[in-house]
């Protein structure tokens, strides 16, 4: 009998020992819309607060780390040349339209080299955006924080046309 | 011979050499099966792989070695209210570990049940270029049958709940499904 108490008792032990049963990885999707351009459209800022997501909100005191940064965004470049589309994070608002090197000096870039052809309109899908995301830990930190700003701009400065702009976000989520 | 191949040969080899003096015997084989992530928005299910030996000591503790390769397949999702669908990537996990069993190493021809506790280092290789892999040091525990139709080897099918705490809070889970066969040496 007590062999067989132990058969059952002895992997359940082992699980609760991790600590950490009850946890697990949320997906949030939230739509931020076409944000804001400079009168040029060079710089295009994107004002993001997660806090308005319910499954964010619902969970943000048990917001542990961020697994999986991603968006979708339609973007046409009205520029005369291809460009290659960035973006950089900020935690502080630097303004509608600053200067591409205020926003270089100053925010985190955390995507790179999307390409963007002459007149081309085109939607980059969360798979395709895996492709140019970087800096991981500094979306990380943003993200956990809820509200940051986003500037989109281009390596040759062109004018560009952002639309729909919708952040999916993996999170580990533990009690 | 792969680099894996080798490396699960390696260990099987060294745990063979290093059985303990009241060993009663040693099995190695090979399985596979399924892996099936638990409360994981972004994993979807996948194939598993691996290697293992058992170290019979006396006539219930079983010493469990293996080395093992899991699939993390992709996870589409679909937002309805949006008109919007994706795919989380997924990627794979490659542990190796070490279970203490309850049983499962049955002398003779016949069957065994068991239960399955253990410790592994897992580390997990995700699909995106922005994500290093991470090691973390992971648990596992659950229920087994050994059927053994000859002397030479047993059938072996498990079920495993597996916990692998990550940095910073959370935890991956999932379960995965083992079945395979081991081959007796010296019994």
């Amino acid at each position: 009998m007590r062999n067989r108490r132990a058969l059952l008792v002895f992997p359940l032990v082992a699980l609760f020992a991790a600590g950490c049963l009850i946890s697990g990885q949320l997906i949030l999707v939230q739509v931020f819309g076409d944000g804001e351009a400079s009168a040029d459209k060079t710089v295009h800022r994107i004002f993001v607060d997660l806090k308005d997501n319910e499954d964010y909100d619902e969970h943000k005191d048990k917001l542990k780390s961020l697994e999986y940064f991603g968006f979708f965004v339609t973007v046409t470049n009205e520029g005369p040349n291809e460009a290659k589309g960035e973006m950089y994070l900020s935690l502080v608002d630097l303004g509608v339209s600053p200067s591409i090197a205020t926003i270089k000096a100053q925010a985190t870039p955390i995507v790179e080299n999307a390409n963007l052809g002459t007149g081309e309109t085109r939607t980059i899908t969360f798979e395709e955006s895996q492709d140019y995301i970087t800096n991981l830990k500094e979306i990380e930190k943003a993200v956990l924080e809820g509200v940051f700003y986003l500037y989109g701009i281009t390596d040759i400065g062109t004018a560009v046309e952002y639309e729909n702009f919708i952040v999916v976000a993996s999170i580990n989520v533990a009690l | 011979m792969n680099g894996r191949w080798r490396t699960a040969a390696a260990l099987l080899l060294s745990v063979g050499l290093a059985a303990p003096a009241g060993a009663v015997g040693l099995a190695a084989g090979g399985y596979g099966a399924y892996h099936i992530p638990i409360v994981q928005d972004d994993a979807g299910s996948g194939a598993l792989y691996g290697a293992k030996a058992k170290v019979g000591l006396g006539s219930i503790f079983v010493l469990e070695p293996s080395i093992t390769w899991i699939t993390v397949g992709e996870k589409d999702h679909t937002e309805e209210d949006l008109d919007l669908e994706f795919s989380t990537k997924g990627g794979s996990i490659q542990t190796i570990g070490l279970n203490v069993n309850l049983g499962g190493f049955p002398i003779e021809p016949g069957a065994s049940l068991y239960a399955t506790g253990g410790i592994g280092s897992y580390t997990l290789k995700p699909d995106a270029s922005y994500k290093d892999d991470e090691t973390r040091v992971g648990y596992n525990g659950g229920l087994g049958l050994a059927i053994k139709p000859t002397p030479l080897f047993d059938i072996d099918v498990s079920g495993r709940f597996i916990v692998i705490p990550l940095d910073g809070g959370g935890s991956r889970k999932s379960v995965g499904i083992f079945a395979g066969l081991n081959f007796y040496f010296g019994v």
